[in-house]
């Protein structure tokens, strides 16, 4: 193992900083993200064309139901099963619940998940070439574009990451308790570009 | 004569200083480890595996059997690298393996003095004999006596990493039929993977003094290597090697990433191991010179025709003068021009034909060098060699040689080609096995198909290429294809110069000698399968890559079939050895698998918590203070306190499962053995599933929270599985139902209380108006509302201990401030955190059942919950938990246990038996899951499975435990040592 | 082997866990002879070489139980569909 991390807890966030070679700029950044509110969106029996519907009169967001990224302004529906989406949007998660069971819960079961997961976003020139070495992806951006979303497992850690940009850059929405192996296993294979971690600081 | 004055790919103004057994020696950059020691004039390298014998090079690339030497030194020491694929650098420290005392002089090899010992089936012949040498004797003499290098024994310093990569076609090898494919994919838009194992690539070309376009071929190299580096879909993979083809067009290859370095550079690894996807691919793994079978053919400086072309052309160097060619092919001869060219005087070049094609003749006497045709060599000697000894048209002739370059044709490298089951299949006009049917969308062209001239393998490649991206959908063009000679191939079948002097070797890396095939064939192991294992040729680290053909020839010469019916054995991954750990990559040491902690972690940290594995999880399993002896004197205090005040635990690695919609109560009434659709809401209910083979499955307590509304708690080990389970049920059984479920194990940190002023901490923290009144939420009630000033908050009045207890859920990221404000509300009566051990005191002193107890071999009536069960409806399990043996009485089913003497300490694991009865399997009658000490009884106490446990109270048994040499008598009793009736739970 | 998820597309196999012949069909429990159905539909099991659709669920994904086509000879994947599609 390399010493990078190997005298730091393995229960802990990476701490903040850089890691890998002294470089001007770094060749990606891990972020965590904080006010973020999630909640699972599972369509009910025979209602997708019902949820669709609420979706579009409610927010204007046309819904697609596949591994995609359906949003306007900060509000995002990811594809994560048939007729089942992670919704996210700032602000506080009751709100975000209240919000969504307001228009939706005639068509779908709603299920805070603020706290379930932790969103990471990673981005930076290198930030494919890091990921090539956790996620079993095909990332070339022929095949794997911003508002493509895919579940999958990374490092046997199973997580749900979705495309912001070209940048490019990458969300990643970790469950909890895996969240310092995923960055254990990102800063180890990423420190060779030159990776800076932050937002782990609080908590 | 070592290193010529001139040529060479080594950069002459870049040397480099290794050692090898000690001493110092110089070479440059681009050599090979086996390259600096030709030109250092080093030809005795190391000893074979089971006779000990001196050995050389014997190729200049990774089918070397023989050189295998051992890397660095310390914790970096690394053994059985191939001499000829190791990059040389400066500080190179290596060593010879196997030999003792030392390289020049092997005690073992005095004689041979175990030779007689080891000969084919030797593993199979010695078994016979008494059982009881093997330990003392066989084993430890065969293992000092027979063996590779030594690995290191301190834990390896440097990190490893695994990789994905996707690509439309994968070109491995990047020779002239590599880069020729690589070129017209990539130009075609295909993306483009092309690997190499060298470091350098051009394959062949690199040691040939060939012209391609009427130029120097490296010229073609270099402007090729340039064209794909400027096109951005196309990578080139150097220091790669593809060892496997695996389905779906997934292939495993490992790339040197460090080896080349003293240590690898910061922040990367040694080797990196990479999982390549590839649409299509194109095999251009070239092809390997075969030895041929004669006595003394393994005696240093005897080597590859190919190699001593490839040392003298790439690397400017040579172990010896003069060389004799033995061979029954042009392209040897080819090698020997080459070789003569770069500076080897070659003395003779001995062809088994007797009448080798004039072209190839006149060529040689215009180089003035001399052929002796219809010749084989038929004896060796010196230690290194000095000299051959050779037969022609009935005359014996010895010429002096520090070289025998041998060549008995070409083998295509075509293992890669077998992993899915491919047969190679014979072609006689080249002498040679070539690809038979192939992986699904692997392609292959060049020298590993047969197709040898320089300009067939342009051709192919760029051919193998053109269909591969053209079947993808790419446009793809396999002309104009650069022009370069098309010698054909000239080959006369031969392998075994039957009438020599000495052992002959055919596999040199396992030390099969041409007397062990014949053994084999005597002995009746003439199958191809057979013969590998009874003789281990080709069981060796190369797979037999320069032995096989050999091999089966011979015994197709012997059982006069011809080689097509004798047939070969086939390849399997990997092609080269891969380090462990490669395969393991990031995953080690604290990185082996993922650590989850709980919500809590840190605090329980920060509180001096002792943690155990649960699984994936770190769970606090007790929370020593100073001055406690150990961990049970730890528990006494965390149980005693719970009971006597309150205690407080994480409990957020259950399993949670928010499940929605109009059917939930009808799902959970097929799922659980009792009813829930009938729960009220705002109640709590105890629930087991069951398999449908009727065992237990898991057990829990579920919530109602509102009318369409449940929330399932499942054992911490089994959350993934019921979940999965649940979808099953819900996708594969009943689609009809309309049923929503999602995990919430990681949004809800939850945090038990217990003990009888619970409820005094819990009302400490609950915002108004949350009633926590034994009225206002009673036993197995749940209520919803705040905490902690606005932390929205579930609680549940469920017991595990069975003390008056309340499991607090809240959003995970208020899991620790939740602990913090328990332990503060609760410091008025001494609230005591505890731990998985306290946890599991208490459970057992209540008698609940746990992991012990559901083992997935124990039913609900094993385990005394067959009440629960409801007559009413189908569930899971139930048809199947109705069978006769399910309701044998017969069946060890759930008591407790005392012991008879209370200073008896009871094990779980001992087993049961009858006084007088002795200890056989025929009387057993079940045994003990789960002891504990109990605190509040003063004696320890256990859960089991016994024989009609429950008609049995009062009476005494054994608990039988030859593991740990205990045998004492215990006495049946409820399981419930602890307020049987409940009534603490519902004050 | 690479499994084409209806949903996430072409995965590695080790995304997801096997169950097995995806023929077997719950039997009716209060059929009279339930108890011989039940058993047979928990233990026995054709075990073809050839063709054969099974049951893998896509837990590391899109948490999907799919039946897949699966040649059992070659690990050729001739066909996946939604278990809940497939079987209703
Ligand atoms: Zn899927």
């Amino acid at each position: 193992m390399s010493d990078l991390l190997s005298h730091h807890p393995v229960t802990d966030l990476v701490p903040e900083g850089h890691y890998g070679p002294d470089a001007a700029q770094p060749g990606l950044t891990a972020q965590v993200v904080d006010g973020l509110a999630l909640a699972t969106v599972a369509a009910r029996k025979g209602a997708s064309g019902a949820l669709a519907q609420a979706v579009l009169d409610a927010f204007g967001i046309a819904l697609v139901d596949a591994p995609k990224v359906s949003f306007l302004g900060d509000l995002s529906f990811i594809g994560t099963a048939p007729g089942r989406w992670l919704a996210t949007a700032g602000g506080a998660p009751a709100a975000h619940v209240a919000r969504l069971q307001g228009a939706l819960a005639d068509a779908a079961a709603l299920t805070d998940q603020s706290d379930g997961s932790l969103i990471i976003d990673v981005y930076g020139p290198k930030a494919r070439m890091a990921l090539a070495k956790l996620v079993p992806l095909d990332l070339h951006p022929a095949v794997f574009a911003p508002g493509d979303a895919a579940a999958t497992a990374a490092a046997l850690i199973p997580l749900v990451v979705w495309q912001l940009n070209d940048m490019p850059a990458y969300r990643f929405a970790v469950p909890r308790s895996f969240a310092p192996a995923f960055l254990r296993a990102l800063v180890s294979g990423a420190a060779e570009f030159g990776v800076t971690v932050s937002g782990t600081a609080r908590g | 004569m070592t290193r010529f004055v001139d040529g060479g790919l080594i950069d002459r103004t870049r040397p480099l200083a290794f050692t090898f057994d000690g001493q110092a020696y110089r070479g440059f950059a681009g050599d090979t480890l086996a390259s600096a020691l030709t030109a250092n004039g080093v030809r005795l390298i190391g000893r074979s595996f089971k006779y000990h014998r001196p050995r050389g090079l014997f190729s200049a690339g990774s089918d070397e059997p023989n050189a295998l030497v051992e890397l660095r030194t310390g914790a970096r020491r690394e053994p059985n690298t191939r001499a000829t694929t190791v990059e040389l650098y400066d500080g190179l420290d290596a060593a010879s393996q196997n030999r003792w005392p030392s390289l020049d002089f092997d005690l073992q090899a005095a004689g041979g003095l175990f030779a007689p010992l080891l000969g084919a089936g030797f593993y199979y012949k010695t078994f016979m004999w008494p059982a009881a040498l093997w330990e003392k004797l066989y084993e430890p003499v065969i293992r000092r006596a027979a063996g590779l290098g030594r690995a290191a024994e301190a834990p390896d310093p440097d990190a490893y990493e695994k990789a994905y990569a996707f690509c439309d076609v994968l070109v491995i090898g990047g020779g002239a039929a590599g880069l020729m494919a690589a070129l017209t994919a990539g130009r075609s838009g295909a993306r483009v993977i092309l690997v190499d194992e060298d470091f350098r690539l051009g394959g062949r070309i690199l040691s040939e003094r060939e012209e391609i376009d009427d130029a120097p071929s490296l010229q073609f190299v270099a402007r090729a290597e340039a064209e794909l580096a400027a096109m951005p879909e196309v990578r080139v993979m150097r220091r790669t090697t593809v060892f496997g083809v695996y389905d779906g067009g997934t292939y495993g290859a490992l790339e040197r990433v460090g080896d080349h370095l003293p240590v690898p550079a910061p922040f990367t690894p040694r080797q990196r191991y990479w999982k390549i996807v590839a649409r299509r691919a194109v095999l251009c793994a070239g092809a390997g010179d075969r030895p041929i079978v004669f006595g003394g053919n393994d005696r240093p400086g005897v080597m590859s025709a190919q190699a001593l072309r490839s040392y003298a052309v790439r690397y400017a160097a040579a172990a010896g003068s003069p060389a004799v060619v033995f061979a029954n092919n042009g392209y040897a001869w080819s090698a020997a021009f080459d070789a003569a060219a770069a500076g080897v005087p070659i003395a003779a070049i001995v062809d088994v034909r007797a009448e080798p094609p004039p072209v190839q003749m006149e060529r040689a006497n215009r180089r003035g060098i001399r052929v002796i045709a219809g010749g084989e060599v038929i004896a060796t000697s010196g230690k290194l060699l000095s000299s051959v000894t050779v037969r022609a048209r009935g005359r014996t002739e010895t010429i002096a040689a520090q070289i025998l370059a041998v060549s008995g044709g070409s083998s295509p490298t075509l293992a890669l080609t077998s992993h899915f089951g491919g047969k190679p299949v014979y072609r006689a006009d080249i002498a040679g096995f070539v690809p038979g049917v192939l992986p699904p969308g692997l392609s292959v062209a060049g020298a590993a198909a047969g197709e040898y001239s320089l300009a067939r393998c342009l051709a192919a490649g760029a051919a193998r290429g053109a269909e591969a991206a053209n079947d993808l959908g790419f446009t793809a063009r396999a002309t104009p294809v650069p022009q370069a000679q098309d010698k054909p191939i000239t080959v006369s079948p031969f392998w075994h110069v039957a009438q020599s002097r000495g052992l002959a070797f055919v596999d040199l890396q396992n030390d099969v000698t041409a007397k062990d095939i014949a053994i084999a064939h005597q002995e009746g192991f003439r199958a191809v399968e057979l013969l590998k294992r009874y003789t281990t040729l080709g069981m060796a680290t190369d797979q037999g890559r320069t032995s096989n053909v050999n091999g089966l020839a011979m015994m197709a010469a012997l059982t006069g079939q011809d080689i097509e019916t004798t047939g070969t054995t086939l390849f399997r991954p990997p092609f080269t050895p891969v380090a462990i750990g490669a395969i393991a990559g990031h995953h080690r040491e604290k990185d082996f698998r993922a650590t989850r902690p709980t919500p809590t972690h840190a605090w329980a940290r920060a509180q001096g918590a002792t943690f155990v594995e649960a699984g994936l999880w770190l769970r606090a399993q007790y929370f020593p203070r100073a001055g406690e002896a150990d961990w049970l004197e730890t528990v006494k205090r965390e149980v005693t306190a719970t009971r006597a005040s309150v205690g407080l635990i994480d409990v957020s690695t259950f399993g949670k499962i928010d499940l929605q919609g109009p059917d939930v109560g009808r799902f959970l009434d097929r799922v659980y053995i009792n009813t829930f659709s009938t729960l009220a809401v705002g109640k709590v209910r105890y629930g087991v599933m069951l398999r449908e083979d009727g065992m237990v499955m898991d057990d829990g307590t579920t919530a109602r929270l509102a009318d369409t509304h449940y929330l399932m708690t499942t054992t911490t080990a089994n959350a993934a599985k019921v979940y999965q389970h649940l979808e099953f049920c819900l996708q594969v059984l009943w689609p009809d139902l309309d049923v929503q479920i999602a995990s919430v194990s990681e949004q809800w940190a939850q945090v038990s209380i217990a003990g009888p002023r619970a409820r005094d901490v819990l009302a400490r923290i609950a915002d108004a108006p949350l009633d926590v009144s034994n009225a206002g939420l009673p036993y197995m009630g749940v209520a919803q509302g705040s905490v902690m000033g606005g932390i929205a908050a579930r609680i549940f009045r469920v017991s595990f201990s069975g003390e008056l207890g309340y499991e607090i859920a809240v959003p995970a990221r208020h899991g620790a401030p939740l602990a913090r404000a328990l332990m503060e509300a609760g410091a008025p009566f001494d609230i005591t955190p505890y731990g998985t051990e306290a946890l599991g005191v208490m459970r057992i002193e209540k008698g609940h059942v746990s992991g012990n107890e559901l083992n997935g071999q124990t039913s609900v009536a094993d385990l005394g919950l067959g009440r629960m069960a409801s007559t009413k409806k189908d569930h899971i399990g139930r048809v199947l938990s109705e069978r006769p043996a399910f309701r044998d009485p017969d069946r060890p089913t759930l008591v407790g246990f005392k012991p008879v003497d209370p200073k008896d300490r009871l094990r779980a694991g001992a087993h049961f038996l009858r006084h007088g009865r002795s200890a056989v399997l025929a009387n057993d009658e079940g045994y003990m899951t789960s002891v504990a000490f109990s605190p509040t009884l003063g004696h320890w106490i256990g859960l089991g499975l016994l024989a009609r446990g429950p008609e049995r109270i009062g009476e005494t048994v054994r608990a039988y435990d030859p593991v740990r040499g205990a045998d004492i008598p215990v006495e049946i009793c409820r399981p419930g040592f602890v307020d049987p009736e409940g009534e603490r739970l519902r004050v | 082997m690479r499994i084409p998820c209806p949903y996430c597309g072409l995965r590695d196999a080790h995304e997801f866990s096997y169950l097995g012949d995806a023929a077997p069909q719950r039997p009716d429990p209060a059929a009279p002879d339930a108890a011989d159905a039940f058993h047979d539909y928990v233990y026995l099991r054709d075990n073809p070489a050839g063709p054969m659709r099974e049951l893998w669920y896509h837990g590391a994904g899109c948490r999907r139980w799919l039946v897949v086509d699966r040649d059992t000879r070659t690990h050729a994947i001739l066909g996946t569909a939604f278990a809940t599609e497939a079987r209703s």
